[in-house]
């Protein structure tokens, strides 16, 4: 199905409308913010990964757009041959293969809700089919796929949000527009904040079980395709459908499952969305190699002092490095408080819906998601590697440690690749 | 001690299947027992390991995995050559290939150039996944490891071959060039694209011209990824500040990529163009 603008294609107008060419005649409706989307400024919507959070997700992207669902991509066939038919039956295509779908020149805007390990590969080819995303958290399962996919979308200017969106009360919310000017303004030097999320990353419930034999692969089950960039490995049924999360192939444990919830809205706040912590440094047991498991806790120290803590509250000590305490303006001399007073707040987040309408960056854009991403694998990697981690928040390597930074960018699985 | 003994400190699934229990200090003496024992406890370890689903090498798994990990990081190096060394000497032994497809995986995280012989062996073997669980170890050693890619590029049939042509580019093998052009012309779609992908890592203005005359054949899937690597060779070669090269990337593709579900790219190969001035 075609979705045509009254006298030019959405993409037509999206092309013309960024090199600043586009007559304000033509432009549609959806753009201009009006309240009322005619059926005939529908876009093209496909959810890929059906299981889980794919409907939610998809029903998420929706929100402020007119979209109709013309196609649903899933390695279980039946699972994107379910939910095309409870939204769009006998419009929308199910497919197995991602590719196919992406190949589609009518489908405008992806929802991303597969597990993990695939988020920054689907992201990256949709930008270059030239689809807007709304990717499930977390972002990625390494750092080196962060930054590619913010690459990726910026050479293209798609518009990218990610699955969380706690980022957008704080934004309204005034003390927190007041701790996000603080540290924005760059006059709190030698920050002594300790922010800390006890307990709520579901160290147990996403632990994976280890030695579990191997299993037949289930028909419908394209395994190679799930597999995909991660390492291959034999097929146990534990390691699909939301207990993916137990390994360290696709996910990272409960701390990627809730940390990027968590850590965005503060990311936000603490104004860090373009930079990432300098030391990483945890208490933890040796990690199994294959699923996620025990941890006690971890700081994160940013470069001007200001230290974000995880605590499982689930195994080991609690955390005693630092007293808990956030940022308030007696934290700054007169003087510096009277220049925060006169700063202007914030511009406002886009939602994902008006981010595509108006061609602008989502709230939660691919680049403060990636952010947000590496402060969960930075803290996996320092829980992983039993060490503490000095970290180059610019080049984004690791410092004086070249075993560490084999997990930045571990060599994918062909025909995979960044 | 011996291997089985010190492997106890290290967990069983408890409630849940989980690894609840650990006991972090119990289980850093054990790693420490391990590095003690040298090559002949690290052997005694490797023979605890089992194909997955013919038995319970849990414990045995997570030790080996801990030691790898806990050699590397700063000041470590003479313990983690030492380690890898040994590790790598396990290849060679009489062992299911699963269970060395696991001690390749470790040998990713901790092996050096000195290992990469007993790894590359793998290179071509498409049996569980060898040949990938290989390659990704060479890569992760990093650029001196390219003579064993190449060397067995010729050899490499099927997945492998695939795995092998994409190390040398992960890798950025400048002496792969026309291995990469070739490649890039080849029947396999798949083949065709890293052998496309390769060339832009190595980002040369000599293959400008030939990455726009061969994405341009490319259809569907082959055109959107080859069209993307176009621009990253731009986005490369601006980089570097060859702009010229740069700029006949963007307007060939401004002025080829016309159809209407193109004008993202157009929009790219504007944005690219503007950024050159």
């Amino acid at each position: 199905m075609k979705k045509i603008l009254a006298k030019t294609t959405r993409r037509d107008f999206l092309a013309a409308s960024a090199t600043g060419a586009t007559a304000f005649t033509i432009v549609p409706r959806n753009v201009l913010g009006a309240p009322e989307v005619p059926p005939s400024e529908k876009l093209g919507g496909a959810l890929i990964g059906c299981g889980g959070r794919g409907p939610g997700t998809y029903s998420g992207m929706c929100k402020d757009l007119n979209v109709e669902l013309l196609a649903a991509c899933d390695v279980d066939i039946r699972k994107a041959q379910r939910f095309a038919d409870s939204r769009n039956k006998g419009k929308a295509k199910a497919y197995q293969d991602f590719r196919r779908l992406l190949e589609r020149d009518d489908i405008d805007v992806v929802s991303i809700a597969t597990p993990p390990h695939w988020h920054a590969s689907i992201s990256i080819a949709a930008a270059e089919a030239g689809k807007d995303v709304l990717c499930e958290k977390p972002m990625t399962r390494f750092i080196a796929e962060g930054r590619a996919v913010v690459n990726t979308f910026e050479r293209y200017d798609r518009v990218f949000q990610i699955g969380t969106f706690g980022r957008f009360g704080r934004s309204r919310d005034r003390g927190s527009i007041d701790k996000h000017k603080i540290m924005a303004s760059g006059l709190l030097k030698n920050c002594e904040a300790v922010r800390m999320k006890r307990g709520g990353l579901k160290i147990r419930q996403w632990s994976g079980r280890p030695g579990i034999p191997p299993q037949t692969i289930p028909d419908e089950l394209d395994w190679d395709l799930y597999c995909g960039p991660s390492p291959w490995k034999p097929y146990e049924g534990r390691r699909t459908g939301g207990t993916h999360r137990g390994y360290w192939d696709y996910e990272g444990g409960g701390m990627c499952d809730m940390g990027q919830h968590h850590f965005d809205p503060e990311q936000w706040t603490y104004a860090k969305d373009y930079t990432s912590a300098v030391e990483i440094t945890p208490f933890a047991p040796p990690a199994h190699p294959e699923v996620t498991g025990m941890w006690a806790w971890v700081e994160l120290k940013y470069a001007d002092g200001f230290r974000f803590v995880m605590e499982s509250t689930e195994w080991g000590p609690k955390y005693d490095q630092a007293p808990i305490r956030d940022v308030s303006m007696n934290d700054l001399s007169p003087e510096n408080q009277e220049k925060i007073k006169a700063m202007p707040d914030p511009e406002p987040l886009l939602s994902f819906g008006e981010a595509v309408k108006q061609r602008k960056k989502a709230g939660g854009h691919a680049e403060a998601a990636h952010r947000a991403a590496c402060i969960l694998h930075l803290a996996n990697l320092a829980i992983r590697l039993g060490r503490k981690l000095n970290y180059d928040p610019d080049k984004e390597v690791f410092v004086n440690d070249e075993e560490a930074n084999r997990f930045l960018h571990p060599p994918m699985s062909a025909p995979w690749r960044l | 001690m011996n291997a089985k003994d010190i492997i106890q400190a290290f967990p069983t699934p408890a409630s849940g299947g989980i690894l609840s229990t650990i006991d972090k200090e119990a289980c850093e003496k054990a790693v420490g027992q391990i590095l003690d024992g040298g090559e002949k406890t690290l052997r005694e370890l490797a023979n605890l390991l089992v194909e997955p689903g013919k038995g319970n090498d849990i414990q045995a798994r997570h030790a080996l995995h801990a030691t790898a990990i806990r050699v590397g990081g700063p000041a470590k190096a003479k313990q983690r050559k030492a380690f890898a060394k040994a590790l790598a000497g396990t290849l060679g032994d009489d062992r299911p290939k699963a269970v060395k497809g696991f001690i390749l995986r470790q040998l990713q995280i901790c092996a050096g150039n000195e290992q990469a012989d007993a790894i590359a062996a793998f290179l071509t073997d498409g049996d569980e996944h060898l040949h990938e669980y290989s390659a990704q170890a060479l890569e992760a050693i990093g650029p001196s490891t390219t003579d064993h890619f190449r060397k067995a590029y010729p050899k490499a049939k099927g997945a492998p071959r695939l795995t092998v042509l994409q190390g040398l580019g992960f890798l950025r093998d400048e002496k792969s060039v026309k291995v990469f052009r070739s490649a890039s012309k080849e029947k396999d779609l798949e083949i065709r694209l890293a052998g496309l992908w390769s060339l832009v890592r190595i980002a040369s203005t000599e293959d400008v011209q030939f990455l726009l005359d061969t994405a341009a054949k490319e259809e569907g899937w082959g055109r959107i990824k080859a069209t993307g690597y176009c621009l990253q060779l731009a986005e490369a070669l601006a980089g570097a500040g060859k702009k010229k090269e740069a700029a006949k990337l963007y307007q060939n593709l401004k002025k080829n990529r016309t159809s209407k579900n193109e004008s993202h790219v157009r929009l790219a190969c504007d944005k690219g163009l503007a950024n050159l001035k």
